[in-house]
């Protein structure tokens, strides 16, 4: 997971990409159903679209941020802290659960919900 | 004579009488011509005549033709030795010469449509027998079978077209109120964990008021559900239908019985054996997750990448203590189902998974829930207990008496060195023990514990246990006591790459006791039949004297009379006269081997029975030939008399009704001419 903001950082963070994953074209916004939404924390769109993935064989193998996270929860207060801290969360769960949220039991249990 | 004769001599006679009037002052050549005429179309009557009525004698010098039709889909008709009794018995009581015609039932429900295995069909039999009756001209016909015998409807045409030869020799003769199981009807080939219908066929040999019979269904010994069949009055048949489900795989022993006391005068009746083949397609696994961790997440991702598995997978993703500052609804939490999975579908799993999760933790996992556990693992599920990073507590509760070794949860140490992996029930292949032994030596975090008593180990490092096993009941607990075994993927070794995969594959079928990896000490067939002889293989040779004990489902222990000496490796055995489900063991081994002992079972009969009544049969005037005919050779007597269509074929011939037409109209013809004449008052010469 590589965070970042600014014109700099954000050039930076675009070429480590091209240097580790050479083929890619680039990260892909993450999307309002996205695993990565919601494996702890059910993400906000308006915060979950400033996360950008790579993905091979179906796995997320590179995450970035527009915002800087990690210092973000340090230096931030409020709800834009609070989010920061839940996409955190949401990054760490989906490292050690893998595609567990996307089980048929969780699907159907949070799409009953939100109805 | 008959009647028919009658008429046509009358008929001729009447002829004679006119023609002598009509002949009147004919010339002697005229009436010599009409003469001939006349005789020749009698004479052509008369094989008509003679021919329905044709008697032939037929010397019978000891020998006659008897056709046996032997039913081979009974259970009788599937063993060639209790043919062969039937041949010598027969044969040796004189009864003639013997012509054997296989026909086979398989076309189950009873009459039902399907593809008869063995040769024809009782039907075609018969059809094929009615079409040849007069070439093979058989002088009776046995009908052997062991069905309570009722043609369906439309052979009732057939039968009654064979008239007196056929005598049906039902080898259930009635026993004054007798229920029986007639017939099991169960796909051969099954799912673990899923239901198969089974449906038994009873019947009653007599039509008494509306009863009811208990039924037990027992598999490899265990019971597993009871049914009730009810006969309606003036019924002889009931039909039981239960869904049974295996929860092994390989070969499983069905046995159902008719409760004690049930049913009536004959017990060999009363119970049906018989080997089902248990398949699984996939393996469903329970798996709890106490604590997510790496370990786990490349425990599920290993799972989940397998055909063979169907994960149901819960993570805690929080613990008690936990201060999460959000809304329900901001959360992607869902309720842990305890309830329904720890109750309600507990028995649907085929193995279940602890994987660093401490349960004294959370007041909603009741103790209950173990023990459904610990009952469940009893009856044949497995339980895979694998070490995480959380306190691993197995010093009490269900889960003591299930853990091959017991851990204290606090005992949490670094053991670094190179493994050694124990040949025994996990049945390493070389190549898989080679690769493990091979691994650089290298750091596990251990839980170390007990080894209790009837625990192996499987692989361990130094000497700290890694992977331990138990057998428990009928289920199976593995113990893997570190959370690194994941690190073989990611050692330099190419060949240890897939070591995580192999082990995990091994550990799965062990549990849930897969054929391929039993690791068996004794082999026999699963099915004997009573009283006879087994032979029985070991693997290793006999360490010392020992004798054969036989245990039943309920604890009767036969044993057998045979002295097994040391050093022996191929057993011959006496099956317990008694059938049923057994455990053969051999006395002060560990030698011991699942055999179900099937006797007379799905039979109305018995061969001593049989011959019994064949006997009596023919002592009490039994006649095998036609109605109300007995064969001489039962006194005796060196010949006799058979009424057979004589089967002159000549007179049934197109060519011969036209001659005789021709005949008639010539007659005609000449009759017209002097009639004519006469009228004319012309005189014919």
């Amino acid at each position: 997971m590589v965070e970042g903001s600014g014109v700099q950082r954000a050039g930076a963070i675009r070429q480590l990409r091209e240097e580790v994953f050479s083929h890619s074209k680039g990260a892909i916004q993450v999307k309002k159903d996205d695993l990565l939404t919601r494996t702890f924390y059910l993400l906000r769109p308006e915060y979950s679209k400033a996360l950008g993935t790579l993905r091979q064989a179906g796995r997320v193998v590179w995450i970035e941020t527009q915002q800087p996270l990690l210092s973000g929860i340090a230096r931030l207060g409020g709800a834009p802290r609070e989010h920061r801290i839940r996409s955190a969360v949401n990054i760490v769960l989906y490292a050690l659960t893998g595609s567990y949220k996307d089980d048929l039991t969780h699907r159907k249990y949070l799409r009953r919900r939100k109805r | 004579m008959s009647w028919l004769s009658v008429a046509l001599v009358l008929l001729l006679l009447w002829a004679v009488v006119l023609h002598q009037k009509l002949l009147v002052g004919l010339g002697f050549k005229v009436r010599l011509i009409h003469f001939l005429l006349l005789s020749i179309m009698g004479g052509l009557l008369w094989p008509v005549v003679r021919g329905w009525e044709r008697k032939v004698e037929v010397p019978v010098e000891e020998h006659q033709l008897g056709v046996i039709l032997w039913d081979a889909s009974s259970s009788m008709g599937k063993n060639p030795s209790i043919k062969e009794e039937w041949k010598s018995a027969l044969e040796a009581n004189a009864h003639g010469q013997l012509e054997w015609m296989e026909f086979s039932e398989n076309l189950l429900p009873p009459w039902g449509e399907g593809t008869a295995s063995q040769g024809t069909s009782l039907q075609g039999a018969l059809v094929d027998l009615e079409d040849n009756l007069a070439k093979l001209a058989p002088d009776w016909i046995w009908l052997i079978s062991d069905m309570g015998f009722q043609p369906p409807r439309e052979m009732t045409e057939v039968l009654t077209d064979m008239k007196g030869y056929l005598t049906r020799l039902e080898v259930t003769p009635s026993t004054g109120g007798d229920i029986g199981i007639e017939d099991v009807v169960r796909d051969p080939v099954w799912y673990a964990r899923t239901s198969s219908p089974v449906r038994v066929r009873l019947r009653r040999d007599q039509l008494e008021e509306a009863t009811e019979v208990d039924l037990l269904f027992h598999l490899n010994g265990e019971l597993v559900t009871t049914a009730r069949g009810r006969f309606e009055k003036g019924s002889h048949q009931a039909d039981v239908v239960v869904d049974l489900q295996a929860k092994e795989v390989g070969p499983i022993l069905l046995e159902i019985n008719i409760a004690e006391g049930q049913g009536g005068a004959r017990l060999e009746n009363d119970h049906w054996l018989d080997e089902i083949e248990s398949l699984r397609d996939r393996i469903r696994i329970l798996r709890v997750v106490g604590r997510p961790n790496w370990s786990s997440k490349y425990l599920r991702d290993a799972l989940v990448k397998r055909e063979d598995v169907d994960l149901v997978d819960f993570h805690i993703l929080r613990s008690m203590s936990d201060m999460v500052m959000a809304a329900p609804n901001d959360l992607a939490l869902i309720p842990f189902p305890v309830e329904e999975l720890f109750v309600e579908n507990i028995d649907s799993f085929d193995l279940v998974l602890w994987q660093n999760f401490n349960q004294d933790e959370y007041p909603f996992f009741r103790p209950a829930y173990l023990n459904n556990i610990r009952r469940e693992v009893k009856s044949g599920t497995g339980l895979l207990l694998w070490s995480g990073t959380l306190p691993w507590r197995l010093d009490r509760g269900p889960l003591r008496e299930l853990a091959p070794l017991v851990t204290t949860g606090k005992d949490h140490q670094e053991v670094k060195g190179s493994l050694l992996s124990s040949l025994g029930e996990l049945g390493w292949p070389d190549a898989l023990s080679f690769s493990l032994e091979n691994l650089p030596p290298r750091s596990y975090r251990v839980f170390k514990g007990k080894l209790q008593d009837d625990a192996r180990v499987a692989l361990s490092v130094k000497d700290t246990p890694l992977i331990t096993l138990k057998k428990f009941g009928k289920g199976r607990v593995a113990q893997v006591l570190s959370d690194s075994l994941w690190s073989w993927s990611f050692s330099d070794e190419a060949s240890s790459h897939d070591l995580y995969d192999e082990v995990l594959g091994r550990l799965l079928l062990w549990l849930q006791q897969h054929p391929d990896v039993e690791n068996k000490v004794m082999e026999a067939p699963l099915l004997v039949r009573s009283g006879k002889q087994v032979t029985v293989r070991l693997r290793q040779p006999l360490g010392k004297n020992s004798r054969a004990l036989w245990t039943s489902r309920n604890g009767k222990t036969f044993s057998g009379k045979e002295d097994l000496l040391q050093g022996e490796e191929s057993l011959k055995l006496e099956a317990p006269p008694e059938p049923g489900f057994y455990r053969l063991g051999l006395e002060g081994t560990d030698f011991e081997v699942e055999i179900g002992v099937r006797g007379l079972q799905d039979e109305f009969w018995s061969l001593a029975r049989c011959e019994k009544t064949a006997a009596e049969l023919i002592q009490s005037g039994w006649r095998p030939l036609k109605k109300g005919g007995r064969p001489d050779w039962l006194d005796g007597g060196r010949s006799q008399v058979l009424e057979r269509d004589s089967g002159w074929p000549l007179y049934r011939h197109p060519i011969y009704a036209a001659i005789w037409l021709i005949l008639l109209i010539g007659h005609w013809v000449i009759t017209n001419r002097i009639l004519l004449r006469r009228e004319k008052g012309t005189r014919l010469r």
